[in-house]
Order: C-alpha cells, then sequence, then structure tokens
C-alpha cells in the first residue's frame, strides 16, 4: 500500500486539488479567490482529508498573474550608477510584428507599465570590472542616501544587481548590509549574486526584481498555506514545484521564489510525461486548454524542452531553467468578435473567470468558444463543472446575435468554433516546426476543462497519429505534480575558453557548485548531473546544457567537453565548426532526489457493448443537424471503442468524438481518438 | 540667407522653477516644473528634485524650445 499523496493547481479561476490514496486518484474543484489564495486550497486539502498525506505538492499561478497584471509591490531597485534604464530598455528587442510600428511599446517599459517605476530605480555610484577588479570603490555615503530616499517612499522591498557582480559581488554584499542597517535585517531584499551569478546584466537584473516581488507575494502566502494545512492534521512535506515541475521544499522554494514562478503550466508538461511512460509513448504534444489560453508543450522521447531562461511577457525575462511551454489566446472563455474589415474573430482577448461567457450569466454579454460549443449541443446545460454552474444558451444565443455582421447565427457560431480549433491547431503546428517534429509521429494530449471538447477537432487539422484524452483531464496538470522529482539546482557564469590546462579550473568550479548544493541538501543521496553553456569563441549566444560527463572530463580534460559541445551544436543547428575554439559561460550542477511518484493503475476491462446513456443534438457540426449517443465515461471500461459522432461525458469534462472518428478506451483509462478511415 | 547666432553657453538646459509644497512620495520639499522629452514627445512635468516621483505630467509644446520661423 502506497502512502497518500496530495497535489494541487491553483489557477485564475479554480484551484484544483488531487489526492493519491491507496492507489486511486481522488479529485475535486474548488473556484479560486484571488484575495485569499490559500483558502480554497485549504477547503480542497478539508475535502479529500489531508491528515494521512505523505506529501502536498504546489504550483501556482498566483505569481504569474500579478505580473502580468501588474498587482505587485512596490520595490526599490539599486544598481550601478547610469545603467538604472536597463529595466527600461531590456535588450532592445521588438518582436519582429512590431518591427516597423512607431507606436509600439516594450510592455515592461517606462511609457507602458514598468515593474519598478523610474524614481525608484536608484544608481549607485560604484563599478566593478569584468575581471573583477575594482574600477570605482562603492561610495557608501551616497548609497546610504539612496537608501534613504527609498525608505521615505515607502517600500517594501529591494532589489540590488550591480554591473560584474557575477564575478565579484563584494559591492553587492556590502549594500546588502547597508540595506540591513537602513530598512532593518528582516526586510525583504534579493541580491543578483544571490538569485543568481549569471552573466548578462538585464537578465541578471529583471530576475532579481521579480525575485524579491515573489517574496513579497509567497512568503506569508507559504507560511500560512503550511500552518493551516498543518492545523487540518498534515505531517507531511509541503512542497513547491518550479518552472520545470521539479519539487523543492517549501522553506527552500521561498529563498529564491523566482523558480516558482511558471509552475503551472510546466506541470502539465509534467503530466503529459507521466502518462507517456505509462502508456509506453514517448512522443506526445501536450495541450492544456483552459479558460483563456492554450498551453502547447512539444515532448521528445519522453522529455519536454527545457530552456535556461523563460519570457513572461516580450523580452521580460526570468534567468531560471523553464519548461518550454508556448501559448495562444484560444480557450474557452476566448471572446469571439468582429473585426474592422468584417470577419469573425475569436481571442485572443477572454471573458476570463469573470464575467466569464454569456452563458454563465454573470453579466457576461460578449460570445465566446464555451457559448459556441453550448449553442452546437456539446456542452450540457446542466452538467458544466460537475454542476457548479448553470449554462444559459438563450443568453449564448443572444450574444451571438448581437455580433455586428452580416453572417446567419448558424455561420456565426459554426465558424467561431473552426476558427478556434484553427487557431490551436496554428499554434501546435507552429511548435512542431520550431522543433523539426513532423505531428504525424506525435500523439496529442488534450487537458484542460476545454480540452477535450475542442482538440478531436484540431485532431483533423494537424494530422497528428492520434488523441489521448487522459483520466481526469480538468485536473491533469495537478496530476503532473505527483510525476516529478526533487531537483536542487545551483548556476553560475564563469567566461572560460576550454583548454588541456583548464581541467582543474573546471572541476574547482564544479565542486563549488556541488558543495553549496550539498549544504542543502545534507547527506541524502542524490543523482548529480553537470552542464554547461558554450559558445563558439566570438559569438554574443550561447548553446545550453551541454552534458558534463564526469570520468570523460577526468579522463581526457576539457577535450571531452569541446566534443560534447560541437556534437550539441551540430544536433541543434545542422552545422559543426569543430576548427573555433570554445567558450564556456554558465556552469550547471542539477542534484536529483527520486520521491515517490503516482503510478497509473490499469482500469478495469470493459463488459460487453458500451451503452450510451442517451443521445443529443449536435448542430452546426454538420448538415443536416447529428444525434449522437452520449456515453458515461465512468461506465466505459478499458477496450470499449465508440464510433463517432458522440460524447462521453465525466463531472469536469467532455470529450467530443466527431463523425469519422472512433474513440477506445485504454489500459488506463485514456481514451484514444484516432481517425476511423 | 538666414544668420543664426552661435551658442553662447557650453551646454542647454531646461529652465527649473520651483513648485510650493512637498513630494506625496518621500515628502522633500523640492518640488520643480520643467520641460522633458520623453516617449510621445515633450511634456511639462511637476517632478521631486530628490527621488524624481512625478507629480504631474501634461503635454508640452509640440516642438519643445524651437520656434519656427513662420509662428505668430
Amino acid at each position: 500500500m502506497g502512502r497518500t499523496l496530495f497535489s494541487v493547481d491553483v489557477g485564475g479561476t479554480f484551484t484544483d486539488v488531487v489526492m493519491v490514496r491507496d492507489g486511486n486518484i481522488h479529485v475535486t474543484k474548488v473556484p479560486s479567490n484571488a484575495a485569499a489564495t490559500h483558502l480554497p486550497v485549504i477547503e480542497g486539502a478539508r475535502r479529500l482529508g489531508v491528515a494521512d498525506a505523505a506529501v502536498f505538492n504546489h504550483a501556482s499561478t498566483k505569481g504569474l498573474n500579478a505580473v502580468l497584471t501588474r498587482s505587485l509591490p512596490k520595490v526599490g531597485f539599486l544598481t550601478t550608477q547610469g545603467h538604472k534604464d536597463m529595466l527600461d530598455a531590456g535588450r532592445c528587442m521588438r518582436p519582429m510584428n512590431n518591427q516597423t510600428d512607431a507606436r509600439w511599446h516594450r510592455p515592461f517599459g517606462d511609457a507602458a507599465r514598468p515593474l519598478v517605476r523610474r524614481y525608484l530605480r536608484r544608481g549607485i555610484h560604484e563599478r566593478m570590472l569584468a575581471t573583477g577588479e575594482v574600477l570605482i570603490a562603492l561610495d557608501e555615503s551616497q548609497a546610504l542616501d539612496e537608501l534613504a530616499v527609498l525608505k521615505r517612499c515607502g517600500i517594501q522591498g529591494l532589489a540590488i544587481c550591480l554591473i560584474n557582480s557575477f564575478v565579484n559581488p563584494a559591492h553587492e554584499q556590502r549594500l546588502l548590509a547597508l540595506a540591513a542597517e537602513v530598512f532593518g535585517p528582516a526586510f525583504p531584499v534579493s541580491a543578483s549574486f544571490q538569485v543568481g551569478p549569471r552573466a548578462k546584466e538585464y537578465p541578471r537584473a529583471s530576475t532579481t526584481v521579480i525575485d524579491v516581488m515573489m517574496k513579497l507575494i509567497y512568503d506569508d502566502y507559504a507560511h500560512l498555506l503550511d500552518a493551516q494545512l498543518r492545523a487540518n492534521g498534515f505531517t507531511g512535506q509541503l512542497n513547491f514545484a518550479d518552472s520545470t515541475a521539479a519539487l523543492i521544499p517549501w522553506r527552500d522554494a521561498i529563498t529564491a521564489p523566482h523558480r516558482v514562478l511558471f509552475a503551472g503550466p510546466a506541470a502539465g508538461a509534467a503530466a503529459c510525461c507521466g502518462l507517456g511512460r505509462a502508456i509506453g509513448d514517448g512522443n506526445l504534444i501536450g495541450c492544456d486548454v483552459g479558460g483563456t489560453s492554450t498551453d502547447v508543450t512539444v515532448i521528445v522521447a519522453g522529455a519536454p524542452f527545457i530552456n535556461d531562461s523563460f519570457e513572461i511577457e516580450h523580452d521580460l525575462l526570468v534567468n531560471t531553467l523553464a519548461t518550454e511551454v508556448a501559448s495562444v489566446g484560444a480557450g474557452g472563455g476566448s471572446i469571439v468578435s468582429v473585426s474592422p474589415s468584417g470577419d469573425l474573430r475569436v481571442g485572443p482577448q477572454s471573458a476570463g473567470a469573470t464575467p466569464g461567457p454569456a452563458c454563465y450569466g454573470r453579466g457576461g454579454t460578449l460570445p465566446t468558444v464555451t457559448d459556441a460549443c453550448l449553442a452546437m449541443g456539446i456542452l450540457d446545460p446542466d452538467g458544466f463543472a460537475d454542476g457548479q454552474i448553470r449554462l444559459d444558451a438563450a443568453a449564448a444565443a443572444r450574444a451571438f446575435a448581437s455580433l455586428d455582421c452580416r453572417m446567419s447565427q448558424p455561420e456565426r457560431v459554426r465558424f467561431a468554433w473552426r476558427i478556434a480549433l484553427n487557431n490551436i491547431a496554428e499554434e501546435i503546428s507552429r511548435c512542431a516546426l520550431r522543433h523539426g517534429v513532423d505531428t504525424r509521429d506525435f500523439s496529442l494530449v488534450a487537458f484542460g476543462s476545454a480540452g477535450p471538447m475542442l482538440l478531436a477537432g484540431v485532431l483533423d487539422i494537424v494530422k497528428a497519429r492520434r488523441l489521448i484524452v487522459p483520466p481526469h483531464p480538468g485536473l491533469f496538470s495537478a496530476i503532473g505534480l505527483l510525476s516529478t522529482d526533487f531537483v536542487y539546482a545551483s548556476s553560475r557564469s564563469q567566461y572560460l575558453l576550454l583548454q588541456p590546462d583548464t581541467g582543474p579550473q573546471i572541476e574547482a568550479i564544479f565542486a563549488g557548485l556541488e558543495a553549496q548544493l550539498r549544504e542543502r541538501l545534507g547527506t541524502e543521496a542524490a543523482v548529480v548531473r553537470r552542464s554547461f553553456d558554450g559558445r563558439l569563441a566570438g559569438q554574443s549566444w550561447e548553446t545550453p546544457f551541454i552534458e558534463v560527463n564526469g570520468p570523460a572530463l577526468k579522463a581526457r580534460g576539457p577535450a571531452a567537453l569541446i566534443e560534447e559541445f560541437h556534437a550539441e551544436y551540430a544536433r541543434r543547428n545542422g552545422v559543426a565548426f569543430p576548427q573555433i575554439p570554445v567558450q564556456a559561460v554558465t556552469w550547471r550542477v542539477q542534484m536529483i532526489v527520486p520521491t515517490e511518484k503516482l503510478s497509473w493503475r490499469a482500469a478495469q476491462a470493459g463488459v460487453g457493448r458500451p451503452v450510451p446513456s442517451g443521445q443529443r443534438t449536435l448542430r452546426y457540426l454538420a448538415d443536416p443537424e447529428i444525434v449522437a449517443p452520449v456515453y458515461e465515461r465512468a461506465a466505459l471500461g478499458a477496450g470499449h471503442a465508440v464510433a463517432g459522432p458522440a460524447l462521453i461525458i465525466e463531472p469536469l469534462a467532455t470529450t467530443l468524438v466527431i463523425p469519422g472518428q472512433r474513440a477506445q478506451i485504454g489500459t488506463l483509462g485514456e481514451i484514444t481518438i484516432t481517425e476511423a478511415r | 540667407m538666414h544668420n543664426f547666432p552661435r551658442p553662447t553657453t557650453p551646454t542647454v538646459d531646461a529652465p527649473r522653477t520651483a513648485v510650493p509644497g512637498h513630494c506625496p512620495e518621500c515628502a522633500a520639499e523640492a518640488l520643480e516644473r520643467y520641460r522633458v522629452m520623453s516617449e510621445g514627445g515633450w511634456w511639462l512635468v511637476v517632478k521631486c528634485g530628490r527621488c524624481l516621483y512625478s507629480v504631474s505630467r501634461e503635454p508640452g509644446p509640440l516642438l519643445g524650445a524651437f520656434v519656427p520661423l513662420g509662428a505668430p
């Protein structure tokens, strides 16, 4: 008998809670509460009974939403004099679509919505050279003056990022001490040499600013959550997921909380990998269709693509390992509108949770994809979200009728649905193309509450091998938090041209990073993974994650690293330049501690022929209307198959099987949809 | 042909006029009104000379200090 495992994924609309006890999965969905995020988590834990849980793994979009909506605490920013506007300029890169748009503003720039207002960004008289030598000594009296100004302005936290501090952090260390004198020792401060001593000052600065903001957002929340879980009898370990969905004990997580910002989307990818391992399919494209957007992840040979940073918005960078997830503004709440030229558009604007789609009856008047699905008969007005929301079909029809265009009502609904499908299909194709993979070799995984009702239509467009609807698709991301290990990671930048005599230097860098991690980890056994980001001498962009084979490094020295680099470079770019020397920039160590994971249980075999529980008229899908049988998912067993058109319903999701498709229940209870032809 | 005068000062600057009152952010008595060039053109701003907080910001003259020859 396994231990009881808990996980929670806090989204903008719902908080998904999953419990695995004795191998059985139990789930509940609680409406999220933006004002008190912890309350729905505690409510979900109480509903399912958290007392005997060994772990409680947590992911949340709280921090990400705070940045996107700029509901951020007031923080100050100290940097080398003359550099305070790096937070306004970013990397001076424009998006491709806005190259010639004179009105374009950087979304986090001073002319738009800055994270830190300009008057709270203060220059400090000091300068460290790239060699680590001091060019201008830190002017402590000027620094104290600037700190005094920030104190009078009432900042809640402070970020410090000085030029070249990744080489020599002495000035940042001294500023930390001065800040503690001025604000007190408990005041939230993040210094870039602690957050991530990486080269390139802008991403280091933006990461440091985000880090102190996340400290202010997550610190109280994490303490409150832990205390209230314990008040409900929980005696296990509370963990936060990072941006690759790897687990971190919560007390470690809040020391560098920029790492947990992107945990929600990464958890979906982890869930796909876990399911893929269980069903023996490593080539997957995960599609998490939520209320506002669809998140697409490409998984090749059982692993998602991991990047060394991610962008919250264009060029708003966070330096942390993150699962690559592409997002397109097409979800259940995406608004259907008419463009100035008279054509129908879907998204990227969303009705969100409030007021939500028109059919929610909460004051929304604009038609959405959910309204289209209701009008088409895919959704049941009485059974939506386990009966928590009753849908108003008349309001959905009125919303479509209010569109100012010459199309008939059936055309409006049908085209809205098809445009939504095509928007998702376009993003899937783009992701596949970017990674040079052929969608015909991949299975789509449909999850998120809206995924199962939309993705069958996409299967036909992208020509994927098959569509998989996992068990509990509406809470699948939360399930992903029970599929990963504890990962302790550390990295630092040090420019080093790889030459035969640099072996001892490389060993010393890795040994230093490992010693840091060992301090946190104690004596626990862990798998150690070393890697570096390198570039050809003269390049300014690195090729990340060149694996370092410890024995090969010992036996052959830096030559082994150079060989690995050229092989990885050729794999990524299709060309190699072995005659050009290699320069290492950033060094990384990961220590992986395996933990107990969810093991998928075999579903009961289906008995006899599947029997529909009813039927529903599907409108606008084809001409004339179609009457489709409705099956309860719980009544279908492994091996059962149904031909489209059909609807397979469960409390928190509806799977549509369109005409010409065939759905079969797999060994773990997953629905596999293929073209019948 | 026009003859423009040579500059007589080594640098150019916008005149600043003191504004009575305290900065709502840092409470310093250092408010000043002056012209700045920023995104969207020229602005007339009232800022705190100590912490640089912008107290007010309104569109300034379209061409800043430049007065076209044909202007009335």
